[in-house]
């Protein structure tokens, strides 16, 4: 019975990575007479984007959990990205320098979001919108509104080797796991998740806790932004309160990732649910539907998600309900007859 | 045993409703005052205060009918996103119609239906409010990117000469405010909106539907989109995929600076989005005018912001509830 | 208390702020003079710049407005933020004009910013110059609305037509990709023209080279919104537009096409160094050269393709149509202390306004860009010197003479010859 459960509990994971390709294959093969999956290089992109937008929904997944949602989150990947890029570039160190110096910076600003959050106690949303002002401007003024730019740097190829983009997020996806099944953090992550105040009044101390969730959700944005950068060679300083663009199109994985992990472990649904999405993505471009078709076609599957997530318990309900209502009757007919 | 607790009378004044009320109209004056002063009477001569006025106004107008759905403890990201796509729709109608009054009527029902149809995501489907407003605003975003492509699309310029010279974003502005008005402070949507903001459970027991009256603030906030996005059109005269990029966070920034509580509930004001707009214009010319860098403008205006929020509320004990 | 005390250290923050940036204050210039002496410099002026450029380029043409325009002009710059469309134009421009500013130079590109930019200049009384590479009509005849500078959107397109001819002439069919940016409505005002110009000349290249039949007009295939295959009537023969102003996700939709295997040129009229990695990847994979030919400007990136290999030993960039922003910029603001001086009609034709053409260099090698790459790095290595700024400020300079300047300045050899880096 529990192998049978597992068995089942595993297929459910595959079946949306590989029914999406499927459906996505048949639809290319249809309309354009190519293969989802054609060459290595097929692959290689399909590795990268599935890198980003995994890495990028762990980070989301620290606070949204918990009813945060950091709108800074964008700002910060655009700071750490740049200053840990430059300053990398400044000393004539290789790409996994920049890794580090990123994700050192990353948890930095994260550290400064979190002492803000606990300080201020204002909203999350709010204090994202005010710290999304601020970060902006830090990468600005130290790359003089240059921002980074790796072409042609030595050292960097490293980062856009498919086995070396694998291995970061394989071991984010470690890490995330052991951070959620085998550390305090887990615990009272599932804590906060139940209730905050009851979280709080049985001893956890949120604060504490609400601040290593922002650093580590800096630090692993931060991760994302250098996968990115390292194959597209630039990252611009914008300002504007733009830059959190690039981190809420990933909501829908950390969403999904959530729901698929109910099998399983929310590390690997979130895994499972940026590898579905982004061959979902890849083949809507073989389609040739422009980046913002792509984009509608996107949020209206979100949308559709999020409208199955929020009343999938209703179907429970209602058919509870009607038991309850074919018992009554029945009783009722009992009692009668007696 | 009965000894009355010695309350702090600043304290008390600090947390009374009506330095709720007072607190953001005086920080505005006080920053006219210190940027006046600094910039010898450039800021608040007359050609000057038109200027902040009418670069104000569209902020002032989404977030106004915005103030109702923050009443009520939600937050809404899509309004911008909103307001520019119910102005690329309205401007493609006027070009292809000719019509002014196609054009106004375009744009106020078209923000209706794009807000009506992220409330009822939310209302009647159970989605939560914050989810559905980013998933909106990436949507209405890409939308726009659709239809325009990479081009712009604009108005005849006499069009919007005349409705410029003509007071149409002062009139447009002033009806919709008065009404608001009305309808925050003086009828029992307002009184709903903010018993719901205060204590949603309260409210339910007490027979205020919730899904209702979050309907009826995305109706007018929707009215606030397309009136919003007919201001954008005669002020810029044209639409493109980066026009107002930062509408939504600015409606955010507007409320909060002008005293709007961001839990919602008693302490909410329909002309928060009027005062913060203006608070926000006020601040960046203040900050040009005196020869602040513009990049250093924004992370003063983020500061600015946060010491602010911070300053308008009360500090809760805990970190603030989950949203949405 | 808390409060009182917040919005204390707010305004306190604040004046910190103001007297942070007051800092630099503009020199004393009045002693700036031409080698003639004839052009006055003693009154100070404030020009709002509005760009929608970032970026290393963007920052070089920064400095030469600020180190050598401003000291030899009087000039102080009021400087945007990046904007993008007409209402950040119109909104940065009433601040600028509230904080006395008498002069403007816009660099959104836009016809409909550009109308309404001329306008509301006009309103204010404020000067009004234009960085694009189109005419505007409607507002040509605008009193304060002084012309337009920008790259020649006919000369890029023959450069571009030049450096792919060279290319297609050794009698093989090639095939090309082409990244068009903001060319769709380029020919309306609309997008960019330079962008449409480019691309315009790209499909003549391949018309006249392999006699094509095209299903459309050039310019309506330019402008089609959707990317796709242009039927060219030749099957070996492929052209791929993609339109689109973000280069990121450019890449992301051109690796599928790419990796077909069916081009061999790839052409991109901005950001060139976002697509690189992908194209190196490509070639990696299916052993071929991929020829970069991309609009480019005076800087260390475009060092930098010129200087490195990609994966079968070519270099990555192989051919560059450089623009100068820097040179415009000296233009616009010839035309703006013109104007200040009263000789606004010397930069008119008959009242209306002109589009003064800055010509683009195509430039085929490294061993050319290696001698090109030191202009713009020092006072006396930028195109137009201080001296140079006050010859072409004196009275009796009219647009005709910045016009001929900036031909004189079209050959690559002659601009070197003149700054002694032949």
């Amino acid at each position: 019975m529990k192998k049978s459960s597992k068995f089942k509990d595993v297929l459910f994971t595959l079946a949306f990575p590989v029914l999406t390709w499927l459906a996505m294959e048949i639809l290319c093969l249809l309309l354009k007479d190519k293969h989802v999956i054609s060459t290595m290089l097929d692959i290689k992109t399909i590795i990268r984007n599935t890198g980003i937008a995994a890495v990028t929904a762990f980070a989301l997944s620290f606070n949204l959990k918990e009813g945060r949602f950091d709108l800074s989150l964008g700002a910060q990947r655009m700071a750490g990205t740049i200053i840990g890029g430059l300053l990398a570039m400044a000393l004539g160190l290789s790409g996994l320098w920049l890794l580090v110096f990123a994700v050192v910076f990353g948890f930095a600003f994260g550290i400064l979001t979190g002492l803000a959050f606990i300080s201020l106690r204002v909203p999350p949303m709010v204090l994202g919108v005010g710290m999304a002002l601020i970060w902006e401007v830090v990468p600005y003024v130290i790359s003089g509104g240059k921002g980074l730019n790796l072409f042609g740097v030595e050292g960097m190829g490293i980062l856009t080797e498919s086995w070396f983009q694998i291995l970061v997020v394989v071991v984010m996806a470690v890490l995330v796991y052991i951070l959620m099944n085998f550390t305090r953090l887990g615990y009272e992550t599932k804590a906060v998740q139940g209730s905050q105040l009851i979280a709080r009044n049985s001893g956890i101390n949120i604060f504490r806790h609400a601040v290593e969730c922002y650093a580590l959700a800096g630090a692993l944005v931060c991760i994302a932004g250098v996968l990115d950068v390292s194959f597209s060679t630039q990252m611009g300083a914008n300002l504007g309160n733009t830059s959190n663009g690039v981190v809420t199109a990933n909501m829908f994985a950390m969403i999904l990732g959530s729901y698929i992990g109910e099998k399983s472990d929310s590390s690997v649904g979130i895994l499972t649910a940026a590898f579905t999405l982004t061959i979902f993505k890849y083949g809507l471009s073989i389609m040739e539907f422009s980046d913002p078709v792509n984009s509608v076609i996107n949020m209206l599957v979100f949308i559709g998600f999020l409208v199955f997530q929020a009343n999938r318990h209703v179907r429970g309900l209602n058919k509870a309900r009607k038991a309850r209502v074919e018992l009554a009757k029945q009783r009722k007919a009992e009692s009668a007859a007696a | 045993m009965n000894e009355k607790k010695q309350v702090n009378p600043i304290k008390k004044i600090l947390e009374s409703r009506l330095f709720s009320q007072i607190m953001p109209v005086g920080l505005l004056l006080l920053l006219v005052l210190v940027f006046g002063i600094i910039t010898g009477g450039r800021l608040v001569s007359p050609a000057s205060l038109k200027i902040i006025i009418l670069q104000a106004i569209v902020v002032a107008t989404v977030a106004t009918g915005g103030a109702f759905i923050f009443a009520s403890g939600n937050v809404s990201l899509s309004l911008g996103a909103t307001t520019i796509l119910t102005a690329t729709i309205a401007a493609l109608a006027y070009n292809a119609t000719g019509s002014l009054l196609v054009m106004i009527i375009v744009a106020i029902l078209l923000g209706v239906i794009l807000m009506t149809a992220s409330a009822l995501l939310s209302t009647a489907l159970g989605v939560r409010v914050m989810y559905v407003t980013i998933v909106m605003m990436t949507m209405f975003s890409a939308l726009q990117q659709a239809i325009l492509g990479g081009s712009t699309v604009a108005l005849p310029y006499d069009l919007v000469q005349t409705l410029t010279n003509n007071g149409f974003m002062y009139i447009a502005f002033g009806i919709f405010f008065i009404v608001c008005v009305i309808l925050f402070h003086f009828t029992d949507i307002g009184r709903s909106l903010r018993f719901i903001g205060t204590n949603n459970t309260c409210a339910e027991q007490t027979g205020i539907s919730k899904a209702k009256y979050l309907l009826i603030a995305f109706i007018i906030a929707g009215v606030g989109c397309g009136i919003g996005a007919l201001l954008a059109l005669v002020r810029g005269g044209s639409i493109g995929t980066s026009t107002l990029p930062s509408l939504n966070m600015d409606c955010m920034l507007a409320l909060v600076l002008g005293g709007m509580s961001i839990f919602g509930g008693s302490k909410s004001y329909v002309y928060s989005g009027v005062v913060g707009a203006i608070t926000v214009v006020v601040l960046n010319q203040g900050l040009l005018m005196a020869g602040v860098d513009s990049t250093i403008i924004q992370a003063i205006r983020g500061i600015a912001f946060l010491a602010l929020v911070a300053a308008s509320q009360v500090r809760p004990k805990g970190l603030p509830a989950p949203e949405g | 208390m808390k409060r009182l005390i917040a919005l204390i250290l707010v305004v306190v923050m604040a004046m910190s702020f103001v007297a942070c940036g007051n800092a630099d204050k503009p020199a004393d210039n009045s002693s700036n003079t031409s080698s003639e002496g004839t052009v006055d410099v003693s009154k100070h002026h404030k020009i709002g710049v509005a760009t929608v450029h970032s970026g290393e380029n963007w920052e070089i043409a920064k400095t030469y407005l600020e180190t050598v325009i401003a000291p030899t002009y009087n000039f102080e710059f009021v400087i945007s933020e990046t904007l993008s469309d007409a209402n950040g134009l119109i909104a940065f421009m009433e601040q600028c004009y509230a904080a006395g500013c008498d002069g403007f130079i816009n660099l959104v590109t836009s016809n409909d910013a550009i109308s309404q930019g001329a306008h509301k200049a006009d309103e204010l009384g404020m000067w009004f110059v234009t960085q694009n590479s189109a005419w505007v009509e409607d507002v040509a005849e605008l009193p304060k609305n002084i012309g337009h500078c920008g790259a020649d959107p006919v000369a890029v397109g023959t450069a571009y037509k030049e450096a792919f001819s060279e290319y297609l002439s050794d009698g093989q069919p090639h095939s090309v990709i082409l990244f068009e940016g903001a060319a769709v409505g380029g020919d309306k005002g609309q997008g960019a023209a330079s962008h449409f110009y480019s691309a315009v000349g790209v499909l003549e290249a391949f018309q006249e080279a392999y006699g094509l039949t095209y299903d459309k007009p050039i310019a309506d295939l330019v402008n089609q919104q959707d990317p796709g295959e242009v039927n060219t009537g030749n099957p070996d023969v492929h052209i791929y537009l993609y339109p689109g102003r973000n280069p990121n996700d450019a890449v992301t939709a051109l690796l599928p096409v790419l990796q077909t295997g069916n081009y061999d040129i790839f052409a991109a009229v901005f950001s060139f160094a976002a697509f690189t990695n992908a194209i190196s990847d490509v070639e990696t994979s299916l052993g071929k050269d991929i020829k970069v030919i991309g609009t480019a400007q005076i800087e260390k990136q475009t060092k930098t393709g010129f200087e490195t290999q990609d994966p079968t030993g070519d270099t990555v960039l192989n051919s560059a149509i450089l623009n100068d922003l820097s040179l415009a910029c000296a233009i616009n603001c010839i035309e703006l202390k013109q104007a200040f001086d009263g000789h606004a009609d010397a930069m008119k034709d008959n009242g209306k306004t002109v589009l003064i053409g800055v010509r683009s260099w195509a430039v085929n090698g490294p061993e050319t860009y290696a001698k090109m790459e030191k202009l713009n790095t020092s006072p006396e290595l930028y195109i137009l010197t201080a001296e140079d700024l006050l010859h072409y400020a004196e009275a009796g300079i009219t647009w005709q003479d910045l016009d001929n300047l900036l031909a004189d300045l079209a050959s690559v050899d002659t601009l070197l010859e003149r700054k002694g880096l032949n």
